[in-house]
């Protein structure tokens, strides 16, 4: 028995994908991005086929991107886009999603529907930061395809303004001026929409102006940690493991820009990526929990049984009441053991795309030929300041990428560990004790 | 456990079993591998419009190989990478139009060289601008010019995804700016997990 719990033990040893991120994710918060694409190009290497191999090429896109490597961050992308499956927790049933998200080490990773549209995104700001705009036409027609034909809701459909906004100007800029109306129209009034000078700007007669377009990526977006629920039932203490959202501090929320000594205001936040992710999760939670039990129902019945033999075994060996209270004693533990040692089997699925950030804001700025100073003064918990010139000719696209985040220090994530049932949200709490008290839960056991 | 055992044994044996495959060959052509095009598709599409275009009331009319004809771009207004194949059509159409011997062909590369015709080629939407063509009158001596542009229509159904190429050529006169031939060949690939 104990061997096999042994065994158990070191099959769950294997590190998981927070602990393969873990140098890489600390070196791209802690202002070494070459040294984050160094390691995840090392753990490519080692995951060539394997379940995370997707995702760590995701990471790797942007950290490429990050370090100003765009198009080697696209050929990233590119290499996943057209084969990453997509599984949506709020519509998939819960034996699906037991499957997936309950059984990280054998499934392979599947986007959820708003990272799915954030590589198309994020392969855009490449093409647009190299001036291709042929390129970004394609990811903008990408994305709409993406989230058109797809089972996407309505609600959700437009959700990411800034994935709109920016294929409204990509397909703007390609002469495809039908297909950037209906891309724009989705987006709203965006300054992506600019077409007049910029503050303190004037445009030379007969010359097409030029655009400096600064891309704001700020915070880190919210990831998944493993949460486990202890609670009594039957004769010992069962855990459920379920997926908890974290969010992630940021040390800037606003970027304010000055072109040439003028003020231009803040780059217009558009896309809230953390607070749809967190309106999503409160969504999925409901089919999590239920996969979730749904697969703690077997380890319970397992976990019964051994207490059960335990019991008996003890009994059958003595009749005085002291062995009878040690018999109890030794079915509780048992039951504890192979329980709790079943659900390190059984953890659930924390893989998500860590290194994408939480908000997303862009700020066109039309301008004269020449050369233009820029101060970006990213602003929130820390201060920094980020001067850049640009020397622009008629109708050049200059884009500035301002991944704020890469401009700090590092602070690592702490889990939310082991929590005890009061202390969460309250539909985790509720969900639980129903569990608990459900009169099928111990007639399963029993 | 034991189906973790069993499974992760069973891994161990496939990798240990086979390795790589590589195929070489014209059998390997054949395969389609996403929905992008590939070189059988491009090869088809061209054999297609070279046809309808060799055989045309216009092709037919040409009596002297002093006319020079260009291939200019062929837009892409599709949701798929497939640029550098787009370029590979170009100099297989040109290729073509060498051997065949009916016009004198001036190569996209040169067209391409020229920065001020490669700013208007940029800019350019489906049409090409009357300044466009009068520049490849005067400039490059062109008699035709070949633009077209390529589309599509996406669908998906549960894991199956079908896209619907058109590949739209048109051939210009470039003294009236005449349409002279106009072809469309459609090109379909589906994938299906």
């Amino acid at each position: 028995m104990l061997g096999v719990l042994a065994a158990f033990c070191s099959l769950t040893a294997c590190a998981n994908y927070d602990e393969r991120l873990a140098v890489a994710h600390k070196q791209f918060y802690s202002q070494n991005v070459a040294g984050a694409v160094t390691t995840l190009e090392g753990l490519i290497a080692e995951a060539e086929g394997d379940n995370d191999e997707q995702l760590l090429r995701l990471e790797l896109g942007i950290a490429l991107q990050a370090a100003e490597r765009y198009e080697e961050s696209s050929a990233a992308f590119e290499r996943v886009d057209d084969s990453l499956e997509v599984l949506d927790y709020t519509s998939a049933g819960y034996e699906e999603v037991a499957e997936f998200a309950f059984a990280p080490e054998a499934a392979k990773w599947r986007a959820s529907p708003p990272e799915r549209v954030m590589l198309n995104t994020q392969n855009m700001i490449n093409y647009l930061a190299r001036g291709e705009v042929g390129g970004a036409e394609i990811e903008a027609r990408r994305m709409r395809n993406l989230v058109t034909m797809e089972d996407v809701s309505e609600d959700e459909r437009f959700a990411n303004t800034f994935a709109w906004a920016l294929a409204g100007f990509s397909l703007e800029l390609s002469g495809d001026f039908g297909e950037a109306t209906g891309a724009q129209r989705e987006a709203g009034d965006t300054s992506l929409n600019e077409h007049e000078p910029a503050a303190g700007q004037q445009f030379v007669e007969g010359e097409e102006p030029a655009m400096v377009v600064v891309i704001a990526q700020l915070g880190q977006a919210p990831i998944r940690r493993e949460t486990q629920y202890v609670f009594p039932a039957g004769s010992t203490i069962h855990r459920l493991n379920v997926p908890h959202l974290v969010q992630r501090a940021a040390l800037y929320d606003a970027v304010s820009v000055e072109l040439d000594g003028v003020d231009q205001g803040k780059v217009p936040m558009l896309f809230d990526y953390g607070e749809h992710v967190a309106q999503r999760y409160d969504q999925e939670l409901p089919t999590l929990l239920a996969a979730a039990l749904f697969q703690a129902v077997g380890r319970a019945l397992v976990a019964e049984g051994v207490a059960k033999a335990a019991r008996e075994s003890v009994k059958a060996s003595s009749d005085s009441k002291n062995d009878q209270e040690y018999a109890a004693l030794a079915g509780f533990f048992a039951g504890l053991i192979t329980n709790w040692g079943l659900s390190e089997l059984a953890g659930s699925d924390t893989r998500c795309w860590s290194l994408l950030p939480n908000s997303l804001g862009a700020l066109r700025l039309n301008v004269p030929r020449g050369e233009h100073s820029l101060a970006l003064q990213l602003t929130g918990r820390s201060q920094r300041l980020i001067r850049r010139t640009v020397d622009v000719q008629p109708g050049e696209l200059v884009v500035i990428n301002l991944v704020g985040e890469i401009y700090g220090t590092y602070a690592p994530t702490l889990g939310p560990g082991e929590l005890p049932l009061a202390g969460n949200s309250a539909a985790v709490a509720d969900t639980l004790e129903i569990v608990q008290q459900a009169s099928w839960w111990a007639q399963v056991i029993d | 456990m034991f189906r973790t055992l069993t499974l992760l044994t069973c891994c161990a044996l496939l990798t240990g079993c086979f390795g790589p495959s590589v195929v070489r060959g014209p059998g390997a052509d054949e395969a389609a591998l996403s929905t992008k095009l590939d070189r059988v598709d491009l090869e088809g599409a061209l054999d297609s419009w070279y046809q309808e275009f060799d055989s045309s009331k216009f092709a037919m009319s040409i009596d002297s190989a002093d006319r020079k004809i260009a291939i200019l771009s062929i837009d892409n207004d599709t949701s798929e990478h497939i640029d550098s194949g787009l370029r590979n059509l170009i100099e297989s159409f040109e290729t073509k139009l060498v051997n065949d011997g009916v016009f004198a062909v001036v190569s996209n590369d040169t067209l391409a060289a020229d920065a001020i015709l490669r700013e208007r080629k940029r800019s350019l939407g489906d049409d090409v601008d009357s300044a466009t063509i009068a520049a490849l009158g005067k400039e490059f001596g062109i008699h035709y010019f070949v633009h077209g542009r390529i589309g599509e229509t996406t669908e998906k159904l549960g894991d199956r995804k079908r896209v619907q190429y058109y590949l739209f050529l048109k051939v210009t006169e470039v003294a009236t700016t005449r349409r002279v031939f106009q072809s469309e060949v459609p090109i379909t690939k589906q994938i299906t997990d």
